[in-house]
């Protein structure tokens, strides 16, 4: 199975996107003759596991290593790094040339920045005095397709960056890749942004229109139809939650990397004990993955046993009465899903150890209790108690977000849902066995009637924002082409179905996700959702970035 | 070489002894018969006459058996299966391997059009079945009947290939039942994740 996920069938051609970015990265590979060693920094690496084989690379002459401390071990004469604009990376590189220095190797440097090259980065070199021994250039890739319908910007540190220190060169990234999008989807008419991040991001990308303007009089009816922009900080309440869905769950507790987990290989039934992780790769192209990743868990172990039960029943009839050839040709069919059944019957049961313990199920019931407002000072004990036991810290500062206002938007929201039927949900309420996220409430209502409807509640929520309609006024003059914006509500009420493009700016979470993907195959929404993030979160990773930062 | 009739027949009982008292006479279901090579007025003879071969021999054909039984100069093929029995009355010279192909298709193609109704068939049939009529002229040629064993072989070794390849993936990896067993007791021992605290109004039962 493959780790880089098929996108055959996504809503926009995110596969000629995926395309365009491996085409540039083999051109800068190939723009450097023979063989060269290229230099990734880890978590670049990791993004790129997900856009090409390293195969491919291999074929293009690059030798493959990762970017550390430690002087670069090759014969290569020729380096190309291939680095994010972060300060310490620079560091490292400039080490790295240093060392050669000192030892009188002679070699040839080239930089390649992504998705841009930054006055800082460059400095560095320039004090180190090793600029001019660095041939620079940019590697402009802003998206990168986890899935087919979910695109990450691989920021890391975004959430940090921007509401800690003010830093917005994220959002300029954000901006960017929306606009170089719009290049080939169509100027995407209706904008909703919620939060000081998504209202700076319309700002600029408002700005890109107008220094490089998009000619929306050649192309047909955009493809994307709305653009809706939301700030974490607008929910922080949903990643505290433990996600409940399978993909939630198995992020929660295994932690999802560039779309996979690693785990050890007993698990997978690899029967030795020997230590040995092993990838599970977990995107749609696993198509029993694709049916039950966003399931509450407790319907998917229903599921798995349903599929194992009816193989076993299919080949006891196989076994024993005759059958056609054709009837055989279907079970040896069936059998091909076997594979993919076991290796979530696995991975369900390694969760299931988890979840069965009572320190899961008390957390969970303060989790629920705290969003219903109920019983604060028991729950107070409760976490009085926890801190007692030193229970890591990360749990205990989950618990203790503030909910100002609170009630009022969880009334207003119907965020508390009563009677949820896990396995045949009608509400989003069914991702957290009766909380609706509140940012996917705000989406909701954000497609349905705007979000003037719920004007009261979104004063309540933190940052400005924006409602607004683009239109690009025809070309006949070149020079009069600035976008003109409205700010009343139009919606497209002809009973075909819209695209949505919904960004995180801070993370989502799976079980965000997960909510979306219901909504859109609700009756009555007409919508169909692709997502992107700045990268896929969850509780623990957005107070582990704030945390380390902090020391 | 020549087959004069086809028949199928329906044969309860052992049949194998002559004086098999209290078991019935095989009932016939279908008949095709040709008769055209006797002279005129020997016809309604010779129908009689075949009609009393397929009976005696169906009859001592036990169920699940094939047999040959060499009556003056005709050949009677019979295969019974499991009650069903299917009857070539044949020359000498009409190949046995032949036949018997022959016979299988006739049954196959049978039990496809009427199922099972021939169980409580009590009298014998009055309307021609179209097929058996077709395949008495069809299958004169023997090639015909071998065509017909080649189609089975193959079919045969077709499903032969199949459960083996059904066989040796049940064997690699995850063992399909012990499989079934991990996913029944997840199945059992999960709970569900709703709020225990509103539902008991408790909170917090510290482990």
């Amino acid at each position: 199975m493959a780790q880089i996920p098929s996108l055959d069938n996504a809503h926009l051609n995110l596969a000629s996107l995926r395309e365009q970015s491996q085409k540039e990265l083999l051109n800068i590979l190939k723009n450097i003759r023979g063989k060269k060693c290229l230099v990734i920094d880890p978590k670049l690496g990791g993004s790129l596991s997900l856009l090409i084989q390293t195969s491919l690379l291999k074929e293009n002459g690059a030798e493959l290593r990762h970017l550390s401390a430690e002087p670069v071990e090759t014969e290569c004469t020729r380096i190309l790094y291939l680095v994010r604009p972060q300060i310490n990376l620079m560091k490292f590189i400039s080490s790295n040339i240093q060392n050669d220095l000192s030892k009188g190797v002679q070699r040839e440097y080239f930089l390649y920045f992504v998705p841009r090259r930054t006055v800082v980065c460059e400095k560095i070199f320039e004090e180190e005095k090793v600029h001019h021994l660095l041939t620079i250039g940019e590697y402009p890739f802003y998206l990168l397709p986890l899935d087919e319908d979910v695109l990450s910007f691989e920021l890391d540190l975004a959430y940090k960056e921007c509401f800690v220190d003010g830093d917005t060169s994220s959002l300029w990234h954000i901006a960017k890749a929306i606009h170089k999008l719009e290049f080939s989807s169509g100027v995407i008419p209706n904008v909703r942004a919620k939060g000081k991040a998504s209202t700076k991001v319309t700002e600029i990308l408002n700005s890109l229109q107008v220094e490089e303007p998009i000619n929306s009089a050649d192309m047909g009816i955009p493809e994307i139809n709305t653009l809706i922009l939301l700030d974490r900080e607008v929910d922080m309440v949903t990643p505290m939650c433990f996600q409940l869905t399978y993909e939630g769950l198995l992020d929660e507790i295994l932690q999802i990397n560039n779309g996979s987990v690693e785990i050890d290989s007993t698990v997978m039934g690899g029967g030795q004990q020997d230590g040995k992780k092993i990838k599970v790769p977990l995107n749609s192209s696993d198509k029993l993955y694709k049916e039950i990743r966003d399931l509450n868990f407790e319907v998917v172990v229903q599921v798995l046993r349903q599929k194992a039960t009816s193989i076993q029943q299919d080949y006891a009839e196989v076994k024993s009465t005759s059958q056609s050839v054709s009837e055989l040709k279907d079970f040896v069919k069936k059998l091909n899903s076997l594979p993919e059944i076991a290796r979530h019957v696995n991975l369900a049961q390694h969760l299931q150890s988890f979840t069965c313990k009572p320190s899961f199920h008390a957390r969970l019931d303060i989790e629920q209790t705290l969003l219903e407002l109920q019983n604060y000072e028991i729950c107070f004990e409760y976490i009085e108690e926890m801190i007692h036991k030193q229970e890591p810290l990360v749990n205990v500062l989950r618990l203790l977000e503030s909910k100002s206002n609170w009630l009022a938007i969880a009334r207003a929201l119907q965020l508390i849902v009563e009677d949820t039927d896990t396995a045949n949900p009608n509400d989003i309420s069914y991702i957290f066995s009766g909380y609706a996220p509140l940012s996917i409430r705000l989406v909701q209502h954000a497609i349905r009637s705007g979000w003037r409807s719920i004007e009261e509640i979104m004063k309540l929520l933190p940052g400005p924002h924006v409602d607004l309609k683009r239109s690009v006024s025809n070309s006949s003059s070149s020079q009069d082409a600035n976008p003109v914006f409205q700010s009343n509500l139009d919606r497209i009420a002809d009973g075909r179905r819209s695209l949505a493009l919904v960004i995180f700016i801070g993370g989502i979470t799976f079980a965000e996700i997960a909510a979306l993907r219901f909504l859109s195959s609700q009756e009555g929404t007409g919508y169909d959702f692709i997502v992107a993030t700045t990268k896929m979160v969850n509780g623990t990773t957005i107070l582990e970035t704030l945390m380390t930062n902090n020391s | 070489m020549k087959i004069t009739a086809l028949l199928v027949l329906r044969c309860d009982g052992a049949g194998g002894s002559a004086s098999s008292s209290g078991s019935s006479d095989p009932v016939v279901l279908a008949n095709a018969t040709d008769v055209s090579h006797f002279g005129y007025f020997q016809r309604g003879a010779a129908r009689e006459f075949v009609l009393f071969v397929a009976r005696t021999v169906a009859k001592r054909t036990p169920p699940g058996q094939r047999q040959s039984v060499q009556h003056e100069e005709y050949k009677v093929h019979c295969y019974n299966q499991n009650g069903l029995c299917a009857l070539a009355v044949a020359d000498d010279h009409y190949p046995v391997r032949s036949a018997f192909s022959l016979l299988n298709k006739v049954l196959e193609e049978y039990q496809k059009t009427f199922g099972e109704s021939w169980r409580v068939q009590q009298t014998d049939a009055d309307q021609p079945w179209p097929y058996l009529t077709d395949a008495l002229t069809k299958f004169q040629d023997p090639a015909e009947a071998d065509k017909l064993l080649k189609i089975q072989k193959d079919l045969d070794e077709t499903k032969i290939i199949l459960h083996k390849t059904i066989d040796s993936v049940l064997e690699r990896g995850e063992k399909l039942d012990s499989l079934v067993e991990k996913s029944s007791d997840l199945s059992a021992a999960s709970q569900m994740f709703y709020k225990q605290a509103r539902k008991t109004n408790q909170c917090c039962t510290m482990l």
